[in-house]
């Protein structure tokens, strides 16, 4: 009654990818028997060194100003792209379709690549960090926030024509308050993705508590790495907090 | 005022006849109600008259000019002179009473003045009076989202007036509306005609309405205009052939 032929056909498909995932992954839960060696290993993170903290505390709002600049950069380029971008407010159709594939284009680079190369050009620290996650970024509000103005209801828009307005201020003016919200709220979350990628990027010489992380656990220096997992998970969560307050002051 | 001549539109992909050679002239003082059922082209027909829809054939002279062949951008001298009110009002969301009513008079001003938002007292003044006109002074700083219906439609035409216009266009502008709210927007739409001496054009469903504000009504069916003519004149016979279903061919077969 509940149950088709095809859905015995797609779990069959899916088991079978599952298995062959776990194959190429060498899935294997028999490693855990061996837990002691995470329980020694844990152990050596504790207890912490706070001797460090103010040089971590620093590198921790590097890390939070290259997350910011990069999305906050990355959303005032993308919104007069987005406005391009979208069908009902393209200039014209090649334009529009010239744009997509564009954003497209720039959002298929990981940041990861953008940082390799920036990395070795402009020389190491948060700067090129910075230019890294915005490139990516403009291509993702440029998808993003193109989608809400196509999506945004076209009767204050006619409204805006019949009045007499230009075009583009006609729709800037019925658009954008319409959308605001929502892009406030994709913003907080291309922030959040930030964060995480900023620390990435500090791996590869990018600067602020993620290279700190990093050679901190290169140099088994355990006791810091345990402080510095600590203060990223403070900073996650009260980003997080602070994006929540706002949106809803906004909404 | 306007002038109105074989206009035609069809829509290619529907290929449906919208609108098939309306000729007609509208003077100052007229108030037109447009009657038809849906589908009948009234919601085409206003649309033209701005320009909002591109007729595909004949002519619509606004003050003697052609705009039929106008562009976008020259279309923009009609429309600020040309308020409209809409069905489901089209306010801009989360802008308050006031602000909704200043965007009515950005057809007369430089884009940089309407984007960072500067007005003269001389345009304040006239939001207020507007606001004022339509009965909506105490919450002329409540976000729009705030008001009932019949108060949002109220901020419609407010903002139609701030245009200071001539020609009034109303798309259905009652017919999200009760009874009671309908009567007294029709009122003050009546009230705003009278005092600044506008062509005011309204679509609506309800005869009664027409009946009882119009000075002048025109009936749609098809696309084709099948009256026009002083409400007194628009009988029973007119009302039956305006909103009843053409009659079934008779070799029409029911089927057993």
């Amino acid at each position: 009654m509940w149950f088709k032929k095809s859905n015995f056909i797609t779990v069959i498909i899916v088991l079978v990818l599952v298995y062959f995932s776990m194959r190429i992954t060498e899935f294997d839960l028999s490693k855990f028997r061996d837990f002691r060696n995470m329980i020694d290993f844990l152990s050596q993170w504790w207890p912490m060194d706070f001797s460090k903290l103010p040089g971590m505390v620093e590198d921790t709002l590097e890390t939070l100003a290259m997350a910011f600049l990069g999305s906050v950069f990355g959303l005032l380029i993308a919104l007069p792209i987005s406005f391009i971008a979208a069908r009902n407010t393209a200039p014209s159709k090649s334009l529009f379709h010239f744009t997509r594939v564009a954003l497209s284009f720039v959002r298929s680079i990981p940041e990861i690549v953008f940082g390799l190369i920036l990395l070795t050009t402009l020389g190491l620290g948060p700067f090129p960090a910075v230019i890294a996650i915005m490139f990516h970024n403009v291509g993702v509000f440029g998808k993003l926030v193109s989608e809400l103005i196509e999506a945004a209801d076209p009767g204050p828009q006619e409204a805006m024509r019949a009045v007499g307005a230009k075009k583009w201020l006609a729709n800037l003016f019925s658009i954008l308050p319409q959308i605001w919200p929502n892009v406030l709220s994709q913003f907080f979350y291309r922030f959040e993705v930030a964060i995480r990628t900023s620390l990435i990027l500090g791996f590869i010489g990018g600067g602020g508590i993620g290279q700190r992380l990093f050679n901190d656990f290169k140099t088994f220096q355990y006791s810091s790495v345990s402080l510095d997992v600590l203060i990223i998970m403070i900073m996650v969560i009260a980003i997080d907090f602070l994006a929540s307050t706002i949106r809803n002051r906004v909404i | 005022m306007i002038q109105v001549k074989d206009l035609s539109v069809h829509y290619p992909d529907t290929k449906v006849e919208a609108l098939t050679d309306i000729s007609l002239s509208l003077e100052k003082g007229d108030f037109v109600c447009v009657l038809g059922k849906s589908g009948a082209g009234k919601s085409t027909f206003i649309r033209c008259l701005n320009g909002l829809q591109k007729p595909t054939g004949g002519k619509i002279y606004f003050d003697g000019e052609d705009i039929s062949i106008h562009t976008e951008e020259n279309l923009r001298k009609v429309r600020r002179e040309t308020g409209m009110i809409f069905q489901h009002f089209s306010l801009i969301p989360r802008l308050s009473v006031m602000q909704n009513v200043l965007t009515g008079m950005f057809g007369y001003r430089s884009s940089f003045k309407n984007l960072i938002g500067w007005f003269t007292a001389d345009e304040l003044a006239l939001a207020k009076r507007v606001i004022a006109d339509v009965g909506l002074t105490e919450m002329a700083y409540r976000k729009v989202e705030q008001l009932s219906g019949g108060q949002k439609q109220r901020v419609g035409i407010a903002r139609a007036l701030a245009q200071q216009p001539k020609v009034l266009l109303g798309d259905e502008p009652v017919a999200s509306l009760d009874p009671g709210t309908s009567n007294h927007i029709f009122t003050l739409l009546t009230e705003m005609h009278e005092r600044l001496d506008l062509l005011t054009i309204i679509n609506v469903h309800d005869i009664e309405l027409a009946k009882r504000y119009a000075t002048r009504i025109l009936a749609l069916k098809d696309g084709k205009l099948i009256f026009d003519g002083p409400p007194e004149k628009f009988s029973d016979a007119e009302y039956r052939q305006t909103y009843t279903a053409d009659p079934q061919p008779a070799f029409f077969d029911p089927g057993i």
